[in-house]
């Protein structure tokens, strides 16, 4: 760059300079007027940005936690009867030994086979501490 | 929802800001008012040279903003860059319609300073205005782009944003418009008070 370019690129920038300075400062009532542009927030029209997917689990979590912080699951009613259901009949199978009017529910024995321990001397040792 | 007493708003990043006011935050609001209401009066002033055309613009720039808030999108545009364009096409529009000699209207009824900077004062009032009318001649592109970079102070990227450009682009447009406000200023020298400069 020559002295010539150099001198023209600082004049030029001293005519920026200039014009920066030259422009008014905005005042308090044109700030104030600005102010007044704002409308008054209302919440039937926010809308929430969407959150960013946290992946499945985060998923289910956040259902869970919805229902009970909305205090609406018994409103769910078959979903609670269903879980209500099944742990019944899990303890009534527990109490009948698996047997459920006659029919077995060990697949073994309902095809005619035994079950053999193959580790049966092992209870005495355990209780013994192997010792 | 996050209360404007948890944090501090003036830490928040603009477009944080109008979120928060999308979801029902005024002070967020009036925090993006103080930071960008100045900047946006003065982008419209240095193009307009009419302090109450340039508050009108202003205004309603910020009334278009409140409007799109609720459907602002994050990572989708800066405020800043946002309002600089609206600016940019509010002018043109008022530009438009503005009678040819408004401007110069304007001027005559400036105040006289009385202050001893008064010569400071009309020196830098004759140097902008002659600035002001050599960037008014060039293509609309390269003005925009020199107000931009050397008026409003914004970096080469934001204002490859602001008009849709890439950087490089702004780049030549700059040096472009700058060479071409040379050639038109040279004239001018002694009548901005330049007479001693020996280029």
């Amino acid at each position: 760059m020559t002295q010539r370019d150099q001198n023209q690129d600082a004049q030029l920038d001293d005519l920026f300079a200039a014009a920066r300075r030259d422009a008014p400062e905005p005042g308090d009532a044109f700030m104030q007027a600005l102010f007044d542009t704002i409308p008054e927030p209302n919440a039937a029209t926010a809308v929430i940005e969407e959150p960013v997917s946290l992946g499945w689990w985060a998923g289910v979590r956040q259902t869970m936690a919805d229902k009970f912080a909305t205090r609406n699951i018994f409103a769910d009613a078959s979903v609670l009867t269903g879980v209500i259901a099944a742990g019944v009949f899990g303890v009534w199978i527990g109490v009948n030994g698996g047997d459920i009017g006659g029919i077995s529910l060990n697949p073994f024995e309902a095809q005619g086979l035994d079950i053999v321990d193959p580790f049966s001397g092992l209870d005495l040792s355990y209780v013994d501490g192997g010792a | 929802m996050v209360k404007d007493t948890d944090i501090s708003l003036g830490d928040l990043a603009d477009n944080a800001l109008l979120v928060l006011f999308a979801n029902g935050s005024k002070p967020a609001a009036m925090e993006l008012t103080r930071r960008l209401g100045p900047k946006v009066f003065r982008h419209a002033y240095y193009r307009l040279q009419n302090k109450s055309d340039a508050e009108d613009i202003a205004q309603e720039a910020f009334l278009r903003l409140w409007k799109i808030a609720p459907d602002w999108k994050q990572d989708q545009a800066q405020v800043a860059t946002w309002l600089y364009r609206v600016i940019d096409n509010l002018c043109i529009d008022r530009l438009r319609a503005r009678r040819p000699s408004s401007s110069l209207d304007d001027l005559k009824n400036d105040p006289v300073d009385p202050s001893p900077s008064a010569d400071q004062s009309m020196l830098d009032k004759s140097r902008a205005r002659a600035l002001h009318t050599a960037l008014a001649a060039l293509p609309e592109r390269q003005a925009q782009a020199v107000r931009l970079r050397h008026l409003d102070n914004l970096t080469n990227p934001e204002i490859a944003q602001i008009m849709g450009l890439s950087v490089e682009a702004v780049e030549s447009l700059t040096a472009r418009g700058k060479r071409a406000l040379q050639a038109q200023l040279h004239g001018q020298k002694t009548a901005l008070g330049y007479e001693n400069d020996t280029a």
